[in-house]
């Protein structure tokens, strides 16, 4: 028996080493970022004679989430898959994956001890990496440097206080142009409240145990929604609506002359913008109170339902996904920050953030962060619903349909209502 | 004769601005596709594009396979039509011409079918498709849609209107009753079946959610997925690739719909719309 | 006659069988589903009983997504009905350069809704639209058209009778073609003006089109989606979340099989009633035509 079994698995084997496994890996690096993607895997495909990785783009975060759902149910899909981070618990509790850290306990040549201590603290549940952070970043201001000149500004704000004052010099309603703008999505919302050191959720942000309230109603966040709503009112905010491509779209026609979004977007805006850019962190209620920026971004996951030696080829591909020369590259090339130290130190000794300081801008943020639950991000298994019910909230208010009080209650029973659903459909259906 | 050239002028008239107004989105869509870098997001806008540039549709056919997508969704839209034309033929002459028991049920069982919205089937069928292992496949996207409880109802309208006496006269030839319907009713129907088809062809064409759903690969997308795709994988790049892909993939039905339209109005006009 | 009842099965069974499996089969499985859970990441379903029907009940913004799918209906078909069937009249009154009006009007509807919404979205672009650019010119503040809750359904709105139009022209060109001229002449021999031509004569003979325009663009305005997948997302703040953006959202956003199921009965059992109520009217006012 034992004897037929081997030649059984010589015969599978022999066709395995003759043609490379192809591993589909599904992302949503969309432009310029596709095509560095590409030319990472392609220098992959080139050193790794076993495996074949081929790249399908699956559209936004949400899009691709969708898709790999609506896929298992059919019990296909692709072998990678890039996850945007509030997809963490989720993806963590769907029994489809294999955590990456089964890979890293049997090989001690993986660099787990490299990875940022601060990007460990928002991937790790329980102390073990489930899947490789990829693309991560933070939020960070950029000012149209121009326009500060002209309005005599010289730094980028700080704190709320300065941002407001500042937004009203730079606003100027016979050229329609407005002082600041950010796209419409809680995101910001949740960097906000880190930024105060105040937990999204409750149970340490649903690490200590899930999540099933979340902190819509603390003071720090109506202090948030008064300074969103309050420039609105005011006329020095934009408010140019849901998706990321719009703010930014109105900050490069210098609609707008400060925008707050991801650093992965950094040399990208400094590339097309016509007038000089700025950078600053994240600006503050009362910068005395310790907080910080949460990791955001994306990590890459094992699928399960793939053959034993597919998954194995799997994991090579994201080892190599983290080491120093692909960090480096897709760092140097986005502007995402690297997972590794070793890199930001390499490129710190070349001289890089000298000449591109706005690079390092986000880096700086994310080491200054305090070491408190807040900026550790929350995990939340219906977090794409929290995040519905905290924009629908925040539109609500931009609008002066509803007041803050009323509009973020409403929220935030939304958000436990659906929390507590999912809870619910998880232990019920525990393997 | 005076009265009707002054009224002619006036109709002219009355029909210029929403004219306009109707073929301005489609204008500046076009002018958006050659315009090049920040001249599309410029403020001030304009309208007129600084150069006939074509580098925006170089950049849209190097970046995704548009001719695939459209390939793609002239089959599935050509193939659901037919299907659903030839169905629609045999189940109308079926319920018009032929008496059987449980007539009324079937008939209303068709009529139920239109009511149901494509939402509403779409889990199901997805798990459907993946029993049969026609997901990402052509089957997949194009055998659910292969009958219409609407074309049925239509063509039986038409050929209830036929005149009984031609049948019966058909009959006396000798004719078989399939024969009758292929060599008689059927071309005798036939504005009413161009009408059917082009809204078949429309409605196959439109389908946006099912191949969303249904489609997994990229060489398998349709022109209204694969649009939507390319738009996520390029906004952050230029509107005016976009544009240029937009114009690309509506070229082929624009200019489909301009000649077969007279067709459309007639079939409709001569199908048992009128009332 | 046995023959031609096997002849008849056989005639029915190419439309029936497809049907039966991909539209009535999955409809049950609807009502069936609408009375379960699925678990997340899994096809594991349990039973709730009337859990779902209760949720949506009481559920304010199940309410609401009524209140939006009514009202997107009144913003669309009303508009594009009467501007339509204006349009139609002007064109069948046989204007200078009839062809290339007709072709101009008719073209939106050989644009998918998807594409049509593209156009649109770079419209209403709040940077660099058109649409406000020329509002401003012409001395209005245009509104965020995509990101005000007042505006957005309008917004979509406006879209979707720019796409529609045109086919609801067609069927009243169809229809008005079937106004016999010899009635019109005798008309204006009487001495009736155009307006009263068009209230005694081409308004009643019309009236079954209006009345099969008015059906088709309701129902196709209850199922509108991509357009609102595309410039809204059913946003901001839910104001263009229609019943059936918000089943898909429940069904393939937040998969949640059993409360979209129960949407998807609820909508069903919508368009079934309000087609019925269409139909008992048009019969009992058959004899007018």
């Amino acid at each position: 028996m034992k004897r037929l079994a081997a030649a059984a698995l010589l015969l599978l084997a022999v066709p395995l080493r003759a043609a490379p496994v192809t591993l589909e890996f599904w992302h949503s690096m969309s432009g310029e970022k596709g095509a560095l993607l590409q030319s990472i895997v392609d220098k992959f495909n080139a050193v790794s004679p076993d495996a074949r990785v081929e790249l399908q783009f699956v559209g936004s975060y949400e899009e691709g989430l969708n898709k790999l759902r609506t896929a298992l149910l059919a019990d296909r899909g692709p072998h990678l898959v890039q996850i945007t981070d509030i997809g963490t618990q989720a993806m963590a509790d769907s029994g489809a994956i294999v955590p990456l850290q089964d890979f890293i306990d049997k090989d001690p040549s993986f660099p787990l001890a490299k990875i940022l201590r601060p990007i460990r603290r928002y991937y790790e549940l329980g102390g073990r990496l489930d899947s490789l952070p990829f693309a991560t970043s933070g939020p960070i201001l950029y000012c149209n440097a121009d326009s500060f000149a002209k309005a005599g500004l010289k730094a980028p704000p700080r704190t709320f206080a300065e941002l407001i004052e500042d937004a009203r010099k730079l606003t100027n309603p016979a050229e329609k142009t407005t002082g600041v703008t950010w796209p419409l999505h809680s995101w910001f919302f949740e960097q906000f409240l880190a930024r105060q050191g105040v937990p999204f959720a409750n149970n340490g942000n649903g690490r200590e145990a899930r999540a099933t309230a979340v902190n819509f109603t603390s003071p720090e966040a109506f202090a948030v929604v008064s300074l969103w709503a309050g420039m609105v009112k005011e006329g020095t905010f934009a408010n140019v609506g849901r998706g990321w491509e719009p703010a930014e779209q109105n900050f490069l026609a210098g609609r707008s002359a400060m925008l707050i979004t991801s650093t992965s977007d950094v040399f990208e805006v400094q590339k097309k913008a016509s007038f000089r850019v700025m950078t600053g962190p994240l600006p503050t209620n009362d910068p005395k109170v310790p907080g910080g920026t949460v990791v955001g971004g994306n990590s890459i996951w094992i699928m399960k339902n793939k053959p034993e030696a597919e998954r194995r080829a799997a994991y090579e591909f994201l080892k190599f996904m983290a080491s120093k020369e692909s960090q480096r590259a897709w760092h140097v090339g986005t502007g995402y920050f690297p997972i590794r130290g070793d890199v930001i130190e390499e490129l710190e000794k070349e001289g890089f953030y000298k000449k591109n300081p706005a690079a390092k801008t986000a880096i700086d943020q994310l080491r200054a962060s305090a070491d408190i639950p807040a900026t550790q991000g929350a995990l939340l298994g219906s977090f794409a619903e929290v995040r519905e019910d905290a924009e629908s909230a925040l539109e609500l208010i931009l609008a002066g349909y509803r007041t803050p009080e009323d509009a973020l209650s409403w929220a935030k029973s939304r958000a436990e209502d659906s929390l507590a659903r999912y809870n619910k459909a998880v232990s019920a259906t525990a393997r | 004769m005076d009265r009707g050239k002054r009224g002619r002028a006036v109709a002219a008239c009355v029909l210029f601005l929403p004219a306009v107004l109707q073929l301005f989105p489609l204008f500046y869509l076009l002018c958006m596709s050659f315009k090049i870098g920040g001249e599309v997001m410029s403020y001030p806008p304009t309208v007129l594009p600084k150069s006939l540039n074509l580098a925006n549709y170089r950049s849209a056919l190097h970046s995704a396979p548009l001719w695939r997508f459209l390939l793609n969704s002239l089959f599935v839209s050509f193939a659901i039509t037919f299907l659903q034309v030839f169905t629609a033929i045999l189940a109308a002459f079926a319920l018009a011409r032929f008496d059987f028991p449980g007539k009324t049920a079937v008939f209303g069982l068709f009529i139920a079918t239109m009511l149901v919205p494509g939402e509403v089937t779409i889990i199901p069928n997805y798990f459907t498709l993946a029993r049969f292992g026609w997901i990402d496949s052509f089957a997949g996207l194009i055998i659910p849609w292969s009958a219409s409880g609407f074309g049925v109802f239509l063509l039986y309208q038409f050929f209830r209107s036929v005149p009984k006496e031609l049948e019966e006269a058909a009959a006396l030839d000798g004719a078989s009753r399939l024969r009758f319907l292929f060599q008689i009713l059927v071309p005798l129907s036939l504005p009413a079946i161009t009408a059917f088809a082009v809204y078949a062809f429309i409605s196959a064409w439109n389908q946006y959610l099912w191949p969303l759903v249904v489609v997994q690969s990229t060489s398998m997308q349709t022109a209204q997925i694969g649009l939507g795709m390319f738009r996520s994988q390029n906004e952050s790049m230029s509107w005016g690739v976009i544009m240029a892909a937009t114009s690309m993939l509506i070229a082929p039905t624009v200019v489909l719909f301009v000649f077969a339209q007279k067709q459309f109005v007639r079939g409709l006009t001569m199908s048992g719309l009128k009332g | 006659m046995k023959g031609s009842r096997a002849l008849a099965c056989a005639l029915l069974l190419p439309a029936l069988a497809p049907l039966l499996l991909f539209t009535v089969y999955p409809a049950l499985q609807s009502l069936w589903l609408s009375f379960h859970e699925m678990a997340p990441f899994s096809r594991d379903t349990v039973s709730v009983g009337w859990e779902n029907y209760r949720l949506l009940w009481s559920s304010p913004e199940y309410w609401h997504c009524v209140r939006v799918s009514c009202l997107f209906t009144l913003y669309t078909v009303i508009p594009s009905l009467a501007l339509s069937l204006g349009l139609a009249l002007a064109l069948d009154s046989n204007p200078w350069f009839q062809g290339f009006f007709r072709t101009v009007f008719l073209l939106p509807v050989s644009i998918s809704s998807a594409m049509a919404a593209m156009l649109w979205l770079f419209l209403y672009n709040p940077t660099a639209g058109y649409l406000n650019f020329t509002l401003e010119r012409l001395g209005v503040s245009g509104p965020n058209w995509l990101g005000d809750p007042r505006w957005a359904l309008v917004a979509v709105a406006i879209a979707t009778v720019w796409k529609e139009l045109g086919f609801n022209i067609i069927f009243f060109l169809a229809g008005l073609s079937g106004v016999p001229q010899e009635l019109h002449e005798a008309a204006t021999l009487d001495g009736a003006g155009w307006w009263s031509r068009l209230r005694h004569v081409t308004l009643p003979i019309l009236s079954p089109t209006i009345f099969f325009t008015t059906v088709v663009s309701i129902v196709n305005s209850f199922q509108s989606f991509g357009q609102i997948h595309i410039l809204t997302g059913g946003g901001p703040a839910g104001e263009t979340d229609t019943l059936v953006y918000n089943l898909y959202r429940d069904a393939f956003v937040h998969f949640r099989a059993g409360y979209a199921s129960a949407q998807a009965v609820i909508l069903f059992l919508i368009i079934f009633a309000a087609t019925a109520i269409q139909f008992r009217i048009a019969r009992s006012k058959a004899h007018y035509g």
